[in-house]
């Protein structure tokens, strides 16, 4: 008796002994390839793959095996998709590669900023489920984090770097993207109380600092005297992603207006006071008279420095007196004129 | 008997004592669980059983009791197991294997019972034909 009464309990012993050996030795390959030559973006969609590979090392047939692929960050499911086999042998393996695409408008829509300039932990969780001969069920998960670059590392615009021509206006501004990013499109618009002054769009330069033209839509010369609170509205356009930056900036003038002129000794002068914190820039006075048609200009160059003020003679006429001030390194002008100058 | 009861000992209580020790070693969850708790106190009750055997006429009362154990410990931790293997959590189900097990542990508990009664039968059988003989002379 004692004998088929130890064959039961070595059959029953192996049996669980097996099946719980066969569990542990499933083995979950998975290699998600990510920006190394596979993370490939094209037309806005990022195109991404996910090989996995499953080996039964255990001593049974796994049957109906289902494996089930999902990559979301948080509750928010960006990619999902299952394959399944009826068979998977003992001691053989069975490969799935799960190619994906997410859209990186739908991706922004639905990440925000955290997918757009931070990057994104996204989770990848694959869960494999079958069963030993209907003996037993099981169910594997397997969680993967992938670091997804951030598509926008920076996106800076420096308003008090701004230079004014002629032709227009210079922004500074720093953009750094993923380096598959190509076409980037930067649109900058700069509006005061009054409308807007200066409007660009040029393609973006990545990873330096550079500058954007704006052309200027009304005049801007008042700006050397007079402060302004100017919005500025820069748009990035990245494969069809809008990403926007609204800055406002107080304007100050460099220079004070000369209200009048003065007289010293019956020398007619203007002064001017430096009242900006550009330091170490230049303004440069060209003064013409201009019914005595002197073409001798009058050409002063000061090293403006705050608080600094300045006198600066006149020539001695009784006549009108036009003064053309400008600061070279903000690129304005500013035209004054008096008339009916006199002692 | 002292020789079978220290047998038995070392088979239920010193050897597992040991092997739970180096498993938990090998696979840290084990420690923690419950695990080794129930298998402990599982095997405590197969060595009372086994002593009980020692003086019990009938195997099957034996067989019976540590088949029931065996289910009930079966049931409780192996139902349902959850592993956690390299980052990979593995939750199996194994009810429909534990019924196929019941039925062995229920035909173990009919072969013991089968065996008793023909123990037993033979017994009365030796001893009607003792009687027989006697009578006979």
């Amino acid at each position: 008796m004692n004998s088929k009464l130890t064959l039961i309990n070595l059959i029953i012993a192996t049996l669980i002994f097996t099946v719980i050996y066969s569990m542990v030795s499933v083995d979950v390959g998975v290699h998600v390839l990510t920006r190394a030559g596979s993370l490939e973006l094209n037309n806005g969609t990022v195109y991404f793959s996910v090989p996995v590979e499953v080996h039964n090392g255990g001593l049974y047939e796994m049957n109906d095996v289902f494996v089930h692929v999902q990559a979301a960050h948080g509750d928010v499911v960006l990619f999902s998709d299952n394959r399944s086999i009826s068979k998977l042998p003992a001691l053989k393996s069975a490969s799935f590669v799960f190619h994906g695409n997410i859209s990186l408008i739908r991706s922004y829509q639905l990440l925000g900023d955290d997918f757009v300039f931070n990057g994104s932990t996204v989770q990848v969780l694959i869960e494999i489920s079958g069963n030993y001969e209907d003996m037993a069920t099981f169910k594997i998960n397997y969680t993967k984090h992938i670091k997804f670059p951030p598509l926008l590392y920076s996106f800076i615009i420096f308003p008090e770097k701004a230079k004014f021509g002629k032709e227009g206006m210079e922004i500074s501004y720093f953009v750094n993207t993923i380096e598959n990013l190509n076409k980037v499109n930067l649109h900058v618009e700069v509006y005061d109380n009054f409308g807007t002054i200066a409007v660009g769009n040029e393609t973006a330069v990545i990873g330096r600092e550079a500058f954007i033209h704006l052309h200027l839509e009304r005049n801007v010369n008042f700006m050397l005297f007079r402060n302004d609170v100017l919005n500025f509205h820069a748009q990035l356009n990245i494969m069809g992603v809008i990403i926007s930056r609204d800055l406002v900036y107080t304007w100050h003038a460099p220079l004070d207006f000369p209200k009048e002129i003065l007289y010293f000794n019956g020398t007619p002068y203007l002064r001017i006071s430096v009242k900006s914190n550009m330091d170490n820039q230049t303004v440069a006075l060209k003064i013409r008279n201009i019914l005595s048609n002197d073409t001798l200009s009058f050409t002063k160059v000061l090293k403006i420095k705050e608080g600094l003020t300045v006198n600066i003679p006149l020539m001695n006429s009784n006549t009108t007196i036009v003064a053309t001030i400008s600061d070279k390194n903000v690129g304005l002008s500013y035209t004054l004129v008096w008339a009916g100058v006199s002692e | 008997m002292k020789d079978k009861l220290a047998f038995y000992f070392v088979i239920y209580i010193i050897i597992p004592a040991i092997a739970l020790n180096f498993a938990s070693k090998v696979y840290a969850p084990l420690s923690d669980s419950s695990f080794s708790l129930f298998t402990m106190i599982y095997l405590l009750a197969l060595f009372v059983i086994s002593i009980i055997d020692l003086y019990v006429k009938q195997k099957s009362l034996s067989v019976f009791f540590s088949s029931i154990t065996t289910a009930a410990y079966l049931q409780i931790l192996f139902s349902d197991v959850s592993l956690q293997n390299m980052g990979i959590s593995i939750d199996v189900n194994m009810q429909n294997l534990l019924y196929l097990v019941y039925i062995l542990l229920g035909l173990k508990i009919g072969v013991a019972v089968y065996y008793d009664v023909k123990q037993k039968s033979l017994f009365s059988t030796t001893i009607n034909g003792k009687q027989w003989m006697r009578e006979t002379g």
